[in-house]
């Protein structure tokens, strides 16, 4: 089942240390038209999202070593990561998990067992989220450039005018018949 | 980026769940509106559209995929973002909500953490949503804004520009004026955007801008011209193009139009080059028509200046000197649709007579 505006296939990176977890949300990731990437702890996942951002993060929280709340913490605090959903996938039953998650930073939660319609409106949502926030930082820059090209543009108009006016007043101080045979007609 | 507070609409059958989800959403600072059912929740939908909306599922009478699927149909609140408050273990009514156009979903009972981040997701994706889709209203604003003197100052020397070529027309400052405005008026009848009528209005004052290059002898001649005068005086088209042509300035590109093709008509029968049809630009087709029905208006050596009515009944049927042939059929009935604003601007820019 794919999402009703899914768009662009997108790269989701995976961290989860059990083997049949990373299986699982692969599957339900590529029944909704994008495309898995793996980690199988937090330093892995943090080495994959510095090499290449992806476009979001399904963080499991109990990972041996680097938890899921770490991870989320250190995504969230470097600039080229910084701007990557982060959803927390957890126990059902586990709010003290969903708290922690939110104090690291991250955009949204699963529970477990994951709930294929969750995940699909989880995806979609902050995928959509993400190109519009990227859509409004790309904003400033083009204003900036459309009032330099509009400068421009109107500067050059304005030189142009001022030369065709200059030849109009050149003609004014010229007359008689000769001239016109000057001019070329 | 929005200063008000957004509104969220609580729908559900259960007071104790209402109160609850109103006290959680109150503390993070958001507007609440409640409804105890589906058709209630549309009414309040449809009075003041909400910025989301958390929806019941199971709900007596209306559910709550019916509401959703109906909130999503209304242009109203097409774009309000939904969640759906389902049970636990319920699966197919998650499938079901997303089928109905819910957004996302929240499992009972409700998790504080899970309202507070779904709610925050989705009301910044309605307000980004929101604001982008007026992105490209907002970036040109704020692109005129910063360049507003600039553009001003561009003007002034079109005007400049335009008063220079006006310098040896027989007509008077507010023949151009009028010219302007009677240019922009078929223009806007026509369907033109407002860009092209802005082009036209600082560009058709230029138009008879190539007399400055005929000589005053035959410029102010009171009688008729001989062949070799006469020849001399239709340079002045070819000769406005040339003196203000060549650049991408769009003013100075359509006032060269203007110039060159103002006394071109549409039979073909015109000058300087014979053009027909649609060989002559629209800007220039535009320009002949208003230059007619103002030489109509105005006192020439050899006529009286004639009324309006008179100088309209030439225009359509024809007096032996101006026949309808000689003007785009499109434009001569645009022109007929504005004859009366044409002469209100005629009257609003007569020629002063102590001149």
């Amino acid at each position: 089942m794919s999402g009703p505006d899914a768009g662009q296939p997108a790269r989701i990176l995976i961290a989860d240390d059990e083997p049949l977890n990373r299986d699982l949300m692969a599957l339900l990731v590529r029944a909704l038209g994008h495309e898995p990437a793996f980690a199988n702890d937090g330093p892995a996942a943090l080495a994959a999202a510095a090499e290449r951002p992806p476009d979001l993060v399904l963080l499991d929280v109990m990972m041996p070593g680097m938890d899921g709340f770490e991870v989320a913490r250190r995504l969230k605090a470097h600039e080229a990561t910084r701007g990557v959903p982060v959803v927390i996938v957890s126990a059902l039953d586990d709010a003290q998990s969903r708290l922690k998650g939110l104090a690291a930073g991250a955009e949204d939660f699963l529970s477990r067992p994951v709930d294929r319609s969750e995940l699909a409106a989880r995806v979609r949502n902050l995928l959509r989220l993400k190109r519009l926030q990227d859509e409004l930082a790309a904003q400033a820059a083009t204003l900036e450039h459309r009032v330099r090209l509009r400068t421009e543009e109107l500067d050059r108009g304005q030189r142009e005018a001022i030369q065709a006016l200059l030849r109009v007043a050149a003609h004014k101080d010229d007359r008689g018949g000769a001239h016109v045979k000057r001019i070329g007609m | 980026m929005n200063e008000r507070k957004p509104l969220v609409l609580v729908v559900d059958d259960e007071e104790a769940n209402r109160r609850m989800l109103q006290m959680m959403l109150g503390a993070e600072n958001y507007r609440v509106a409640l409804a105890a059912d589906g058709p209630r929740a549309l009414e309040s939908a449809a009075a003041e559209p909400p910025d989301l909306v958390l929806l019941d599922v199971m709900m007596p009478g209306m559910d709550g995929f019916e509401v959703a699927a109906r909130l999503k149909a209304a242009p109203a609140t097409r774009h309000v973002p939904i969640i759906m408050v389902t049970a636990l273990d319920d699966r197919d009514s998650r499938l079901q909500g997303l089928k109905a156009g819910a957004e996302d979903f929240l499992a009972k009972p409700v998790d504080r953490a899970e309202l507070t981040v779904r709610v925050r997701n989705l009301l910044k994706l309605k307000e980004y949503g929101d604001f982008l889709a007026d992105h490209n209203r907002i970036l040109e604003e704020k692109v005129r804004e910063r360049t507003r003197e600039l553009t001003a100052s561009y003007r002034e020397t079109i005007l400049t520009l335009n008063r220079a070529a006006a310098y040896k027309d027989e007509e008077t400052g507010a023949h151009v004026a009028r010219i302007s405005f009677y240019t922009v008026e078929i223009a806007a009848a026509l369907g033109m955007d407002a860009e092209f009528r802005d082009t036209i209005h600082y560009a058709s004052p230029m138009h008879d801008v190539g007399k400055i290059a005929i000589p005053d002898a035959i410029l102010g001649k009171p009688g008729k011209f001989e062949p070799h005068e006469w020849e001399i005086m239709k340079t002045h088209a070819t000769m406005g193009a040339k003196l203000i042509a060549g650049g991408n300035s769009p003013y100075l590109k359509m006032g060269a139009e203007i110039a060159l093709g103002h006394h071109e008509r549409w039979d073909g029968g015109g000058y300087p080059a014979g053009l027909a049809g649609e060989a002559i630009p629209l800007a220039a087709r535009i320009m002949q028509i208003c230059d007619v029905y103002d030489a109509l208006r105005s006192k020439r050596p050899y006529k009286p200046a004639f009324e309006h009515t008179r100088a309209l009944e030439i225009i359509l049927k024809g007096d032996g000197r101006t026949m309808p042939g000689h003007f785009d059929p499109a434009v001569l009935d645009a022109f007929g649709k504005r004859a009366e604003r044409c002469a209100e601007i005629h009257a609003e820019h007569a020629d002063e007579t102590a001149r």
